[in-house]
């Protein structure tokens, strides 16, 4: 008669599964995109200074999460959203769902990175996306790394490299506008057409780019792939068996690399204000600034923060990354798209 | 009489239909007006793109012809398998139905992965032809192809076919193939002429799940297919999430529900015109023995079709996820167990599998619980009446998971029903997608119940409550075992809607492979692998017990003919 | 007049498993001639009709159908037809489709189609309903679509597998009727399996009765009655008085109904051994008859008027007898001791 019970025990112990998981006491909400990572310890430091519990919610993919945030405007699902980035920045003010905090430890974060003079957004860490290629390969076939993205069309590089589709994945869209930064909005659809003839190799997402075709990657048959200045230490950092040497190297010459910011801000609506604006300082704070780099593998926007030794050893940071501004961004996406997706996939 | 009679039928079709209208239709509504008027102002202007760019006429054109071309294929491979698993009895037969069910359960992201390392410009069989051949460069170039997603389409929905199709065929009545052969029809006018219109009902069922699977399909078009290929659902989630245009995205999702709309309402209309109870006293179904060499052969070839297609792919994920830079290892299992524990996500890999199991048992009990409710009521109500019920119960599967999605978050915003950021709304999200299909899996049984062993039951004084309980429910308990596989499997998967939805920090087994797949390096790709290995085996036993469920119903055998469906996994009774 | 068999079944033999279904079976049908199988259900009779008709294909011996041996031979192409229990008519065609079913099959113009359906509706009698759906049709309609469908292809050797089972005993008992005169206007060589000796006496010309996958008799209708050749034989034709005794070797049997003389009494060597008394073997007289016919003495227990005569069951020591007595004269009242005198031609000593 076993069978018999089986769907009230069913039934009980679902509702079990979901009534162990109710929220405790005080709590403040982190909403941010899926790579959002933090230290144990580091969130535990915070909830014993403040009292409180942090709650995350996760809402896919760096643009999935903003839509999210944007239709939720005035009755916001979380306290505090992570994740917009400087393609999205424009966007994300203009649906003015963030209020203003200019917390004191904006002095302490790189100039350059803030791009929000109303400090409704303001920037955690930053990282360069760039070409990374398969040092061995090169090594081995005797052709020299590139050092220019107009390196990527010419015939010895024929078949070599990997993007991401703009249009579905966020580097890719930082790739395309470090190379309308590069060749210019009039000269940009030419080296890319260029790049379609020289047999560039389009994928969906950076996942599908990095671990499907990236030959130092898995099995991958490509050496060159759009990824992060931030790559190589962490392909040694997770390595199977130790390394001394990075396998990847990140390329980040003069106008090369386009850098993505990440900025953080107080949705407007939250009730916990206070909360949230000790949230927001406490990752500006020195000592969530120093957990970035190995849980997230980006560079933490606060300037007095050190970074971990994997980092010094391995990484490399843009010094004259491609400048492109947010309001030229938001502007110009959708015919940028559509010009892209002309050129390179119809 | 008439009154309580029709207030009965209703009876089981009301907890379905709150939960559709609660979770599908206002939410939907939600977002559709939301993008249309937004303020309340009707704005044509983003949608003039739709009407005069050629793009999107191409866009469903594609669409379209590729699910056509997807299911095509899929019964075409699928069929010969279910013909084999209906009839016969072989070694391993019941391992095999649950392994080539967990393609079912597996991300996309992993199933490429699988794909190519078999079949990769540096996968198994290149490396081996470049070899054996002495070749310069590998010669089976598959990647971002038309073949490529085809063949992952093929590998998600052969068990589909292969369940639902074998089950009913498994029941057919084998009198009526010696009645043919006996009237002087060979084997394959038997076939073409008898099984198949009879297979009907099961094959148009299956065809149809698997063209919406198809039509809607987002990640194997995505990442398989390449960017050059896009499916309506590609471009809703790129016009949705990139470039913020959400009345056209609105409006993409519409059309993609009209579609199928028709398509579900014709099948509908077809299916429930041909209501034939047949049924018989003999123990219909009873496996063969495989006694001639041609037996053999088919057999054999296509379970070797199976091992190749559905299988080999899945070896080859559990074979990366034990190879490191030198050779065999089980560092990512140990470092699933250990390293990365110092991140506020990190999640053991028990308490990932403790959550994917957690969601999929409560998503498939209510998934079983609403489509048991609405099949029987399909099952009771007129023709022309039920169609429509029927197309409209099947909406969710063919729905944009992001457009559904954004619509919880406008919509089940405040209390009593301030679902969006809860745990439920993933529960929901995937009954959502599960139910329709437990409703697919029962109807075609339900409806070849014949009225009087209802009758019957009512005569000897049983009310409708009971006649219910006794005679349709063990009847179809079986067809319900096959749905609830299946509403497993896309708990399971987190399949659909779900990806979509904002949650808290619950990490399945799918989001944990994700996590491991976000960053660049050795260890998390083998992690990654490994924790898919393991999802498969958590599947496989899942798929494995409810297997024996189904032994347990059928000790008992109901005191009434063998229905016509279900699976075939029965224990042998003797010769017919 | 003796023509050569047209259906020769020579040591035919079957398994399923390691169990034995049908053993050593033998008999051969002359064209024109309706067997009937009987036996009760597991006896392997519907085994035996699947094995002639192909669909069955494991066994040993051989089938010879006008000299040429079946083996090998795939149903669909014996030309032979067959009814099935449950009559097997497809669901999604109408009588009209399912009648035709094994014309089209072979390929018939549309004209030669009509006609010949014309044919077999006017001999089964079923004009009006051509149209309907199978789902529509009564029992006894079934039953006629099925066996217009497998009289239509004109087949060579028809094959009925309890065709009357599921039908009331009135139906069936007209529907017997009309089969044996359909076939016979057609001269159709058939086997009839049936569990039903009233239906197969109906039908057959020869009986065959199978239990427990053996051949135990195989005889016209009549003989088959008249002299069952053993006790399960017998049981299964429902008689019921058997009595167990010794024979002698002057062909006398002695048992508690006291010494009986039995005519052709097989080699009368001395052995233990059954009697069969039919029960309608018997008739009331008077305590002392002459001419030596055996006379028994029996309490009556039971009278049961049936209308052409009574039954009437009595008492002989331990042995309980029953007997159809003619309606004169009438039997005395229970309890009361009555002589019957016995046809020695319904005294059948039945083999072991």
């Amino acid at each position: 008669m076993l069978q018999k019970y089986l769907l009230p025990v069913t039934v009980l112990c679902s509702l079990f599964f979901f009534t162990g998981t109710a929220p405790a006491e005080k709590t403040i909400t982190l909403m941010s995109h899926d790579s959002f990572n933090a230290s144990k310890e580091v969130i535990a430091e915070f909830e014993e200074a403040n009292d409180v519990k942090v709650r995350f919610l996760k809402s896919g993919q760096a643009g999935a999460a903003l839509v999210q945030a944007i239709l939720s405007k005035g009755n916001p699902l979380a306290d505090v959203f992570f994740g917009v980035d400087n393609t999205y920045l424009s966007r994300a003010l203009a649906a003015d769902i963030f209020l203003p905090y200019a917390s004191p430890l904006l002095n302490e974060i790189h100039q350059e990175l803030r791009l929000d003079p109303e400090n409704r957004l303001l920037p955690v860490d930053f990282g360069d996306v760039c070409l990374n290629y398969d040092k061995e390969w090169f090594s081995k076939k005797g052709l020299a790394p590139p050092n220019d993205l107009a390196d990527l069309i010419k015939p010895e590089y024929r078949g070599l490299t990997v993007v991401q589709n703009p249009a579905t994945s966020s580097p890719g869209m930082a790739f395309l506008l470090a190379t309308i930064g590069r060749f210019g909005v009039d000269g940009y659809l030419d080296f890319w057409k260029a790049l379609r003839a020289n047999n560039v190799l389009v994928t969906s997402g950076w996942k599908d780019a990095y671990f499907g075709h990236f030959s130092a990657a898995s099995k991958g048959d490509r050496p060159i792939v759009v990824s992060y200045a931030s790559s190589p230490p962490a392909a040694v950092f997770y390595a199977e068996s130790p390394l001394d040497e990075a396998p990847t190297a990140a390329v980040v010459d003069d106008d090369t690399a386009f850098r993505q910011i990440e900025f953080i801000g107080i949705l407007k609506g939250t009730e916990k204000i206070e909360l949230a604006r000790n949230l927001i300082d406490f990752m500006l704070s020195k000592r969530f600034q120093e957990d970035i780099p190995l849980q997230m593998f980006v560079f933490p926007a606060n300037s007095t923060a050190s970074l971990p030794d994997v980092f010094i050893r391995h990484s490399v940071i843009a010094e004259n990354p491609v400048k492109v501004s947010p309001e030229a961004i938001e502007a110009n996406r959708d015919k940028w798209l559509e010009e892209w997706t002309t050129a390179v996939l119809r | 009489m008439s009154r309580p009679r029709s207030l009965y039928r209703w009876l089981p079709f009301s907890l379905p239909f709150l939960f559709l209208v609660l979770f599908y239709f206002y939410p939907l509504f939600g977002i559709v007006r939301q993008s249309f008027l937004p303020d309340g102002i009707w704005d044509p202007e983003r949608l003039s793109n739709l009407l005069g760019s050629p793009v999107y006429g191409r866009i469903l054109w594609f669409t379209t012809w590729q699910a056509a071309l997807s299911t095509f294929l899929t019964l075409l491979l699928a069929l010969p398998g279910a013909y084999i698993f209906a009839r016969y009895r072989f070694f391993g037969k019941n391992l095999f139905q649950a392994l080539l069910t967990v393609p079912f359960v597996l991300p996309t992201v992993v199933t490429a992965a699988a794909f190519r390392a078999l079949l990769g410009p540096n996968g198994l069989l290149n490396s081996w032809l470049v070899s054996a051949f002495d070749l310069s460069g590998p010669v089976i170039r598959i990647d971002q192809t038309v073949t490529f997603f085809l063949l992952a389409h093929i590998f998600y929905n052969y068990a589909l076919v292969l369940r639902i199709v074998g089950g009913y065929w498994a029941g057919l009545e084998p009198d009526l193939r010696a009645a043919a052969a006996m009237l002087g029809a060979s084997p394959w006018q038997t076939f073409r002429k008898i099984t198949l219109p009879l297979l009907m009902p099961a094959v148009g069922s299956a065809a149809l799940l698997v063209f919406i699977f198809c039509f809607t399909s987002f990640g194997v078009v995505l990442i398989l297919g390449g960017p050059s290929h896009a499916t309506i659902e590609v471009e809703i989630y790129r016009q949705a999430v990139q470039l913020f245009n959400l009345p056209m995205a609105a409006a993409l999702s519409l059309i993609q529900i009209g579609v199928n709309f028709l398509l579900m309402w014709l099948h509908a209309r077809l299916s429930a015109k041909s209501r034939v109870p047949f049924y018989s006293d003999a123990d219909a179904g009873v496996p063969e023995e495989v006694n001639s060499p041609k037996k053999r052969l088919f057999i054999t070839a296509n379970l070797l079709l199976m091992g190749v297609l559905l299988l080999a792919p899945l070896l080859a994920l559990v074979v990366r996820s034990v190879i490191g830079t030198d050779g065999l290892t089980l560092s990512y299992y140990r470092a699933l167990f250990s390293a990365g524990s110092d991140s506020i996500f990190f999640v053991e890999p028990v308490a990932a599998v403790i959550n994917s199991v957690g969601f999929a048992l409560a998503a498939m009990t209510a998934a079983v619980i609403l489509g048991t409710g609405a099949a029987t009521f399909l099952a009771s109500s007129g023709h022309k009446s039920s169609s429509w019920w029927d197309a409209l119960l099947m909406l969710p599967l063919a729905t944009s998971a992001v457009t559904l999605g954004f619509g919880y978050i406008i919509t089940l915003n405040r209390p009593p029903l301030n679902l969006r950021d809860s745990l439920f709304i993933v529960v929901i999200a995937h009954t959502l997608v599960a139910f329709p299909f437990v409703v697919r899996c029962i109807l075609p049984t339900l409806r070849h119940i014949p009225q009087s062993l209802r009758e019957a039951a009512a005569l000897l004084g049983a009310s409708p409550r009971r006649i219910w309980l006794r005679i349709d429910l063990p009847i179809i308990s079986r067809a319900i075992l096959v749905g609830a596989v299946f509403a497993f499997s896309i708990s399971m998967g987190e399949f659909g809607a779900s990806a979509f939805v904002t949650r808290p920090h619950m990490p399945t087994m799918p989001v944990a492979i994700f996590r491991f797949l976000g960053q660049p390096g050795e260890m998390n790709y083998g992690q990654a692998m490994a924790m898919s290995t393991i999802l498969m085996l958590v599947t496989c036993s899942g798929f494995w017990l409810l297997g024996r469920l189904n032994m347990w119903y059928d000790v008992p055998k109901p005191p009434v003919p063998m229905p016509t469906a279900g699976p075939t996994t029965k224990p042998t009774t003797g010769k017919p | 007049m003796k023509t050569a068999p047209i259906l020769e079944i020579n040591s035919l033999s079957n398994s399923y498993q390691g169990a034995l279904l049908l053993d050593n079976i033998s008999f051969s049908l002359s064209k024109g001639e309706i067997l009937c199988l009987l036996g009760p259900s597991g006896s392997g009779k519907t085994t035996l009709l699947r094995l002639v008709a192909g669909l069955e294909k494991e066994y040993e011996g051989t089938i010879i159908f006008a000299g040429r041996d079946v083996r090998g031979i795939p149903p669909h192409q014996r030309n032979f037809g067959m009814m099935f229990q449950e009559y097997a008519l497809f669901p999604h065609r109408n009588v009209h489709q399912n009648i035709t079913f094994g014309l089209e099959m072979q390929g018939y113009s549309s004209e030669l189609l009509a006609e010949r359906l014309q044919t077999v509706l006017d001999l089964v009698g079923l004009k009006d309903l051509t149209q309907r759906r199978i789902d529509e049709l009564s029992g006894g309609e079934r039953q006629r679509v099925a066996l217009a469908r497998s009289l239509a292809p004109e087949p060579h050797l028809l094959l009925l597998d309890e065709p009357l089972g599921s039908l009331d005993r009135t139906l069936r008992d007209r529907l017997t009727a009309e089969i044996r005169a359909i076939l016979k206007k057609r001269n159709m060589t058939t086997i009839f399996v049936t569990h039903d000796q009233a239906e197969a006496f109906s039908i057959a010309d020869k009986v065959a009765v199978l239990h427990a996958g053996r051949l135990q008799q195989l005889d016209s209708p009549e003989s088959l009655y008249r002299r069952p050749l053993n006790k399960t034989v017998a049981g299964f034709l429902g008689f019921t008085n058997l009595v167990s005794g010794n024979l002698e070797a002057d062909g006398t049997f002695l048992s508690p109904l006291g010494s009986l003389q039995i005519e052709n009494a097989e080699g009368k060597i001395p052995r233990q051994a059954t009697l069969l008394l039919r029960p309608e073997g018997a008739v009331l007289c008077r305590e002392k008859v002459r001419g030596g016919f055996p006379v028994i003495a029996a309490k009556i227990m039971d009278r049961v008027f049936q209308g052409s005569t009574y039954r009437v069951t009595l008492q002989v020591g331990t042995v309980s007898l029953i007997f159809d007595l003619p309606i004169d004269p009438s039997p005395p009242p229970n309890g009361e001791i009555a002589h019957l005198l016995l046809n020695p031609a319904a005294l059948v000593l039945l083999q072991e």
